[in-house]
């Protein structure tokens, strides 16, 4: 990935090559290797719809659920929640799923980058509660200092292979979680596999299950 | 000569029918005007376009229903081939398919053996695939309907509207 600043002289707004690829997923690969051919799976997407992406779960899916997050996050308006309250009743209201909701898999792409910490937590702690036992999760964590203000349309080319698609070309500042926030915003998950892509994020492969069967 | 006068003669027999057959009058497709709306529930035997409002309940479960560009419907759906290109807050339940447009927007869950998002759909929800709840086995052609809470819950979580944020310990309802 090339980034450009469109302007320097004390603004912070920069600008990115809208650009599309194909990157090698070893983590998408990882995930795809640990499912059985004589299950059906419950697969949470936290992106937008993307047709290609519901036509390849439905090879394993038994039932698809699709969240388009940031977007609903973005037009969310917090009325009642206190700087500094626990956003863990946004997040029931928001995704009220059904007792008895277990996901098998879930696409978070590189929706964690654009949660500040404690919007972060509380979406962990509240899919680690439909989470089955071993559910696995996909995410992209930018390791770099900026983003594009939006996050990117990933399009699963085939069982390693993964097409970005730009939604911005504005950047934003990037929280670079690491490691040690991941383990601290992520309690109830583990991460299972991680590769350093090229293009600065970093992809990983969580279990849930860690911590999560005492929270039940 | 005479052969083009015999096969005249032939033609000549042949039983000449009325070129709209009452039956295929009967699959002819109604359309819900963009300036109509309707309040309730909707059945009956013949494709249908929703270029309208509609509240309540559309059930054309032998019949393709069509949501148009201008249609804005808040219903649940029951049709053989559902297509979308306008607004649905509801669950649509397809026989056969349920495409959603690219200029379509779903926000609910969506029950058929083949579902089609278009690049640019907007879409919410669930997608269930699997044939003993969406009809897929064509042996025993079978529609579900979801507990009452599920359909209900359906346009829960929209986030357009100011509401206050519940505090209780754990949700209930929800897909």
């Amino acid at each position: 990935m090339k980034w450009f600043r469109r302007s320097s002289g004390g603004t912070d707004l920069e600008v990115a090559q809208p650009e599309s690829f194909n990157h090698t997923s070893l983590a998408l690969n990882a995930l795809i290797q640990r499912l059985r051919d004589d299950r059906r799976y419950h697969v949470l997407d936290l992106g937008p719809a993307n047709g290609v992406n519901v036509d390849y779960y439905s090879q394993f899916a038994a039932k698809i659920y699709i969240e388009d997050l940031h977007r609903t996050l973005s037009s969310f308006d917090y009325l009642s929640v206190q700087e500094g309250d626990s956003l863990d009743p946004v997040f029931r209201y928001l995704l009220p799923y059904q007792r008895g909701t277990r996901f098998d898999i879930v696409f978070g792409w590189d929706l964690f980058n654009y949660l500040a910490p404690r919007e972060f937590l509380s979406l962990s702690r509240h899919l680690a509660r439909f989470c089955a036992p071993g559910a696995l999760v996909f995410a992209l964590i930018s390791t770099r200092d900026s983003i594009p203000d939006q996050p990117g349309r990933y399009t699963i080319v085939d069982d390693q292979t993964l097409r970005y698609g730009g939604a911005s070309t504005i950047l934003r500042k990037s929280p670079r979680y690491e490691e040690t926030a991941l383990a601290r915003l992520m309690p109830d998950y583990r991460a299972a596999h991680s590769f350093l892509l090229r293009n600065g994020f970093k992809e990983y492969l969580f279990v849930c299950g860690h911590n999560a069967a005492k929270r039940q | 000569m005479s052969m083009f006068g015999k096969k005249s003669e032939s033609d000549a027999t042949q039983p000449h029918y009325p070129a709209a057959n009452p039956v295929d009058k009967l699959k002819e497709r109604a359309t819900i005007g963009s300036t109509i709306r309707v309040k309730g529930d909707l059945s009956g035997e013949e494709d249908l376009t929703v270029q309208g409002r509609v509240q309540g309940k559309i059930e054309l479960r032998n019949n393709n229903v069509t949501i148009g560009e201008k249609g804005q419907v808040k219903a649940d759906v029951y049709a053989k081939i559902i297509s979308v290109e306008g607004d649905v807050e509801g669950n649509l339940f397809g026989e056969e398919k349920i495409i959603i447009r690219k200029s379509g927007r779903v926000k609910g869950n969506l029950v058929a053996p083949r579902v089609s998002l278009e690049e640019g759909s907007n879409f919410k929800g669930s997608i269930d695939m699997d044939s003993s709840t969406a009809g897929g086995d064509k042996s025993t052609p079978k529609i579900t309907t979801p507990p009452k809470s599920q359909t209900a819950e359906a346009g829960k979580g929209d986030p357009h509207k100011k509401v206050p944020i519940p505090t209780d310990a754990a949700s209930s309802g929800g897909r």
